[in-house]
């Protein structure tokens, strides 16, 4: 069982939370998107092994989505922090 | 037809009623009390918007908690940080709606909500030596006394429910720490058969 | 008269000679002492046959003395409490207990299947395999005999009685085993102010300290064990769990312990958990599980009599018995003549101490001098005897292990064997560290580097005590200083006296006589041979032998065994034992039992049930229950005389012609609320609410990402940028989560407080054509008009003296009120709207009849959408606004959902009399024995009481276009079928008069 750090309530255990999905930029503007493109987004993704960056939700606790990036082969968590923001460095947390 | 006069009922009020009349057990190292009916109202607004916090200050005399799991009280009211953006305020009962609609009047003209949610949650209060034992058969978080004391509120997965879990000094201090546990209202029940069962080796005790 | 003739005068540190236990074994009642296991007990009492073994049926004894035992496994206790299984040499001794012996028929003397031994030939390694692959079928005529012969105790077949808890935890340094290692290791860091747990699966601590005769600073071992315990009870920062077994590594310091609570006590308090799960999270942790002695293959070393020699000493000092009264010794390490000299104080005859290794050892040439017989480069080669050891085969071997010279006979009824140990690493490997095999002690131990958590003592190869001791200290304090407590003094080990300990060389086996098994793997009757078989056919990986051989499998998972099986693999292929390397080890250390796991978490315990506010009402009223997402809702109202179809069809028609009253609390509801809120459900759902007026609602319908449709439901506006939407009971969760999504991740500039209200509201929906004049009954105050309240409008007003809020909306296609109340007065209000009833003919109405109402008016729900429909195969893509973009839309353009061929939304109506078939399948003929294409599905049905006949709901391929078209509704799995006509979905007031009115 993992212990994932939620950037707002501190380490919780993986029973509070979802994994929502990997953490993908979904197309600013879908109407201008080829067939490809969108069914790129909607259906392909990368299963590395190794560091992944991926989207939780911490369901059971403050109902926030954050980016967790996670090494799928060790479950060595490098970092969570709100989507779209920038990854707090390890000398500023 | 007698227009009734309406009464709020407690999914639990059978079990209370029942342990009124059954024998004290002396041995009980854990007790779980009834309490009243309170009101709950979900405050939301933004923890960098000072009209919005002032405007909670004004009308309920209190400053929100922008710390995770950390509680604020004033006279007639307290607020339960619950997210970056969502408190819990609890106040007396019947006052849940007033207290909203107050805090919607203040909030005019702010990006902020205050919505009275006074029956989503069904309180009850844990007390006796063994209360934290009972919390950590059930809450995967560190709720010893030394991580989690008096002040502190947590919302975490807590047997078979997720429950809003508040620690409380009992009055006159010195009289240990209380847990009051908001559940919710559908589930209170099943929440309560697990209570029993996770109380069992404390020999979890009703007092009505 | 004290029947234990095998105990000793005196002696015995761990029981207590003034506290007789007598206990019940088979038929016989045997006494032994407070402190005794059963295993120890038995050995007291002289009883030597404890099994049969799992496949040979063949005789088996006592081996070791702690988790490792593969033979003696015992059913204990009766009835619904009887635990099949369990190890003697754990299961302590109380008054009254019950222990009988499994594997075995007619009785554990003279049990038949032990023909099997003799037809051993007959069950080679691999026998399911070669037997079964190339005609199954035989494995109907072999299973129910296999399964009698092959197998370990049966389970109870009642439920549990027990009580099982769990617990949670927190610490900073778990420390797994309280031998000396652990104890040192324990000591500094709850000194140093550190929060310690200590686990010891023993009811004692001191571990190897409890099992031989040691001094620790000046004191007997198990003295300094005792204090040393006593010192970390005091400490408030450290918890000392005895009986305690940690099972299981997991990720990020999740630890998984099992506590034994009662099971050594005859009648345990009726609050008390029979076991206790804990489940701790460490910041670090200290493994100081020490290591398990292994045995010697020679031929017939499964006899009873033949045990482990640290056994044999441990069950001497601890608790005064001695295995045999003549031994033969044999040991390739100096462990055996402090040994031999005990047992020989005590009382029993040393035939002879045998030594396999070619040289003297300098405690070897010692006990010479004292005149022990030992026996010098020489081996045991067999055992003689049938249900018990009566001599030992004794010959000279050469510097690689063949024997060389004449064998000799030496009577004796105990053979004491020692291989050497095997760090127990299996926390350790648990926890990804990765093993070295080390030459000197022939044993894989921890590789320290990179690994996550530190081994001291004896789980690391250091089989000194005073090794032990410094190593714990050492890990302790390197432990306490990583987690950031600064006085974390690393004390001096103190003196001890102990034994030497010497090298133990590689010596795994002699090579057998013909016929003659030599036994690697008690518990599964494997032996040399299986190996060598496995060799030869190739099945020559570690993971390869462990399956078809069945080494190092069942209860003990190979704790004595594994190693010596891996070494004769190495050697077979002629490669180093490193190399062929280890099976994988994984939780649990021990077993456990299922209940400790589930820890009371089953029925309502584990699966929470979601009670609306009136449920005790329509418990009361004979509601008949469904589950909807978590919630119980009433299918339908049971009365006495009454079919079921029938109650259904009255709650169909009291909607249809007076008025019905459903609870639909179960509705998710969402406060959504901001100045963006219109632009985001604009964005979110197909159809428009940004035009929508204040007071009034709109159904609408949301998709997902890829077009299929994912949830609808009625949205209110209360205010201009305040919004009451209502979802699907199912998908209440899953539209919040999403929604939180869409403005946390997508458009986090969107100003929208998303707000789940579900718990807050208790909601009865009135319908019929009686609902208006009700409803006027109910709250005079309330302007119920068709023009003040329209389809679509809500009011806000007093309801039986409780603030309400009424929405105006139909599902079932008639008049139709939602009646919203702060749940906790759901059952006053539920209670004022039966008594206003009365007067207007009111039936209450489930979810059978909701279903039945939805039907006849042709709504779709999740059985229609499922995952896969998209609004236009459900024939509603009219709703979808062309002006602006929403969630899915950008893939309803997509190749395969506009292609030809999808399935679409049609009503079927079957004709007079007959019925449509569940799950039934749809074709173009109503063949049911030949397959034919399917044309659809059936997704609802229903028994229309309104229009006399079965009518459903169903996807077509392309049936927005075959309406009209006659098709067969097949169920090949029932054997039914049925003609039906396809219809448009409405079956009933399609211009929707009824509901407007």
């Amino acid at each position: 069982m993992l212990l994932i750090s939620c950037p707002w309530c501190g380490p919780r255990d993986e029973t509070e939370f979802v994994y929502g999905e990997a953490a993908v930029e979904r197309p600013a503007d879908p109407a201008s998107t080829t067939d490809a493109e969108w069914t790129d987004y909607l259906y392909f993704r990368d299963n590395p092994k190794g560091e992944h960056k991926e989207l939780w939700f911490h369901r059971s606790g403050c109902h926030r989505w954050f980016v967790l990036e996670r090494n799928t082969v060790t479950h060595a968590i490098a970092g969570a922090y709100p989507p779209k923001a920038r990854p707090v460095t390890e000398d500023e947390a | 037809m007698d227009d009734p006069v309406p009464r709020p009922r407690s999914p639990l009020a059978d079990l209370f009623l029942a342990a009124q009349s059954a024998p004290p057990d002396d041995a009980a190292q854990v007790f779980v009390q009834s309490v009243p009916f309170v009101g709950q109202v979900a405050v939301r607004g933004r923890p960098d918007d000072p009209d919005f916090l002032n405007a909670v200050r004004r009308v309920a005399g209190i400053d929100l908690p922008l710390a995770a799991g950390v509680v604020a009280e004033a006279e007639a009211c307290r607020a339960i940080w619950l997210g970056p953006d969502h408190w819990m305020m609890v106040t007396v009962e019947g006052h849940g709606p007033v207290l909203a609609a107050d805090l919607r009047e203040a909030f005019a003209g702010l990006f902020a909500a205050a919505i009275d949610v006074s029956g989503a949650r069904m309180r009850s209060r844990l007390i006796g030596p063994a209360a934290a034992d009972v919390l950590a058969s059930g809450c995967r978080m560190d709720v010893t006394p030394a991580n989690f004391g008096a002040g502190h509120a947590i919302q975490s997965p807590l047997g078979n429910v997720t429950a809003i879990i508040h620690c409380l000094s009992l009055e006159p201090p010195g009289d240990g720490l209380a847990y009051d546990l908001y559940i919710p209202r559908s589930q209170v029940l099943s929440f309560w058969r697990w209570l029993e069962h996770a109380g069992r080796p404390y020999r979890l005790s009703v007092r009505a | 008269m004290n029947r234990q003739v095998w105990r000793t005068e005196a002696g015995g540190s761990g029981i207590d000679r003034g506290e007789p236990r007598s206990f019940t074994f088979n038929q016989w009642r045997l006494e032994g002492y407070a402190g005794d296991t059963v295993a120890s007990a038995l050995m007291a009492n002289g009883v030597r046959l404890v099994g049969r073994s799992f496949k040979y049926h063949r005789p088996r004894g006592v081996f070791g003395i702690g988790a490792e035992e593969p033979n003696a496994l015992l059913q204990i206790g009766t009835g619904a409490r009887r635990e099949p299984n369990t190890r003697a040499t754990v299961q302590e001794l109380y008054q009254d207990l019950l222990a009988q012996t499994q594997n075995h028929w007619p009785s554990l003397q003279f049990d038949l299947g032990s023909l099997v031994n003799a037809a051993g030939a007959l069950f080679p390694a691999g026998f399911y395999y070669k037997t079964f692959v190339t005609n199954p079928k035989r494995w109907l005529w072999y299973e129910k005999h296999i399964r009698r012969m092959a197998g370990l105790g049966p389970p109870p077949s009642e439920p549990d009685p027990d009580h099982y808890a769990h617990s949670n935890a927190h610490c900073d340094l778990l420390i797994a085993g309280a031998g000396p290692a652990g104890l040192a290791a324990a000591l500094v860091a709850g000194n140093a102010g550190a929060r310690v747990i200590l686990a010891d699966e023993n009811p004692a601590l001191g571990g190897q300290l409890l099992l031989a005769p040691q001094q620790v600073d000046g004191q007997p071992g198990q003295e300094w064990a005792a204090a040393a315990h006593a010192r970390l009870a005091a400490m408030p920062n450290v918890r000392v769990l005895t009986r305690t077994t940690v099972s299981g590594v997991y990720e990020h310091g999740h630890f998984a312990l099992v506590e034994r609570c009662t099971d050594h006590l005859a009648e345990p308090a009726p609050h008390l958990p029979r076991q206790r799960f804990w489940t701790v999270r460490a910041r670090d942790a200290v493994f100081a599980t020490g290591a398990i002695e292994r045995p010697i293959a020679f031929a017939n070393n499964d006899r009873p009599g033949v045990l482990l020699l640290s056994a044999v000493r441990g069950y001497l000092e601890r608790y005064g018995v001695l295995a045999g009264r003549t031994a033969v010794l044999f040991a390739n390490n100096d462990s055996v003549y402090n040994t031999a000299r005990e047992l020989a104080a005590a009382g029993m005859r040393i035939e002879a101490v045998v030594d396999p290794r070619p040289f003297v050892s300098e405690a070897a040439a010692q006990a010479k001098a004292d005149r022990l017989h030992v026996l010098s480069g020489h081996a045991v080669v067999g055992a003689r005897g049938w249900r018990s050891v009566r001599a030992a085969e004794v010959a000279p071997i050469d510097a690689n292990g063949k024997v060389k010279g004449v064998t000799s006979v030496l009577a004796c009824d105990l053979i004491g064997v020692s291989g050497g140990w095997n760090p127990a690493v299996h926390l350790h490997a648990q926890s990804r560290g990765s093993l070295a095999f080390r030459v000197d002690l022939a044993a894989f131990v921890p590789q320290s580097a990179g690994a996550p958590y530190q081994s001291a003592g004896a789980a690391a190869g250091v089989y000194d005590l005073a090794g032990c001791l410094q190593q714990g200290y050492a890990a302790g304090a390197v432990a306490t200083r990583a987690l950031g407590f600064e006085q974390a003094d690393e004390p001096l080990a103190p003196p001890v006296i102990s034994d030497p300990v010497g090298n133990a060389p590689a010596f795994w086996g002699v090579q057998a006589s013909r016929g003659a098994r030599c036994f690697l793997d008690l518990q599964n009757d494997v032996t040399t041979k299986d190996v060598s078989l496995a060799h030869r056919e190739n099945y020559v990986s570690v993971e390869h032998l462990k399956r078809y051989t069945t080494l190092g499998m069942g209860t003990d998972q190979g704790k004595t065994s594994n190693v010596a099986g891996l070494a004769l693999m190495a050697s077979k292929r002629r490669q180093p034992l490193p190399t062929v390397g280890t099976t994988t080890f994984r939780p649990p250390y021990t077993p456990f039992t299922f209940n400790a796991m589930a820890g009371g978490r089953w029925r309502e315990v584990g699966h929470p049930v979601r009670r609306t506010a009136v449920h005790d009402w329509h418990a009361a009223n004979g509601a008949v229950w469904t589950d909807a997402a978590g919630w119980a809702r009433p299918m339908y109202y049971e009365t006495e005389g009454q079919a079921p179809q029938q109650r259904i069809d009255e709650e169909v028609l009291a909607v249809r012609q007076t008025v019905g009253v459903v609870d639909v609390s179960t509705l998710g509801k969402l406060d959504i609320q901001g100045p963006d809120a219109p632009e985001f459900l604009d964005r979110v759902y197909v159809n428009r609410f940004s035009n929508l007026k204040v007071g009034r609602g709109r159904y609408g319908v949301m998709l997902r990402e890829d077009g299929r449709v994912f949830d609808d439901g009625v949205t209110m506006r209360l205010g201009p940028d305040h919004f009451h939407m209502t979802t699907t009971t199912n998908h209440a969760g899953a539209v919040f989560q999403f929604l939180e999504y869409l403005l946390q991740v997508v458009w986090p500039e969107l100003r929208v407080f998303v707000t789940p209200v579900t718990e807050q509201w208790f909601a009865a929906a009135l319908s019929g054509p009686n609902a208006r004049a009700m409803l006027a009954d109910l709250a005079p105050e309330v302007d119920v008009s068709n023009e003040a309240l329209p389809m679509m409008g809500m009011a806000e007003g007093i309801v039986g003296g409780v603030p309400a809020r009424i929405f105006r909306l139909s599902f079932s296609g008639e008049i139709a009120y939602e009646i919203n109340v702060d749940a906790d007065y759901g059952l006053s209000l539920w209670n004022v709207i039966l008594a206003a009833g009365v007067a207007h003919d009111l039936k209450v109405y489930g979810t059978e009849a909701m279903g039945t109402l939805r039907i006849e008016k042709g709504h779709f729900t999740h059985a229609e959408a499922d995952g896969r429909v998209t609004l236009g195969d459900l024939g509603l893509d009219t709703m979808i606004s062309p002006a602006k973009d929403c969630i899915g839309k950008r893939s309803l353009s997509l190749p395969d959902l506009v292609a030809p061929g999808r399935k679409q939304m049609v009503g079927l109506i079957a004709e007079e009399g007959s019925h449509i078939p569940v799950g039934a399948q749809l074709g173009l003929n109503d063949d049911l024995e030949t397959p034919q294409e399917s044309q659809g599905h059936v997704t609802s049905h229903a028994y229309s009481a309104t229009l006399g006949r079965h009518i459903a709901l169903a996807l077509v391929r392309d049936g927005l276009a075959r309406h009209g078209e006659r098709l067969y509704a097949v169920s090949p799995v029932m054997g039914e079928r049925a003609a039906v006509e396809v219809v448009a979905p409405c079956f009933y007031d399609p211009e929707g008069g009824r509901q407007r009115g």
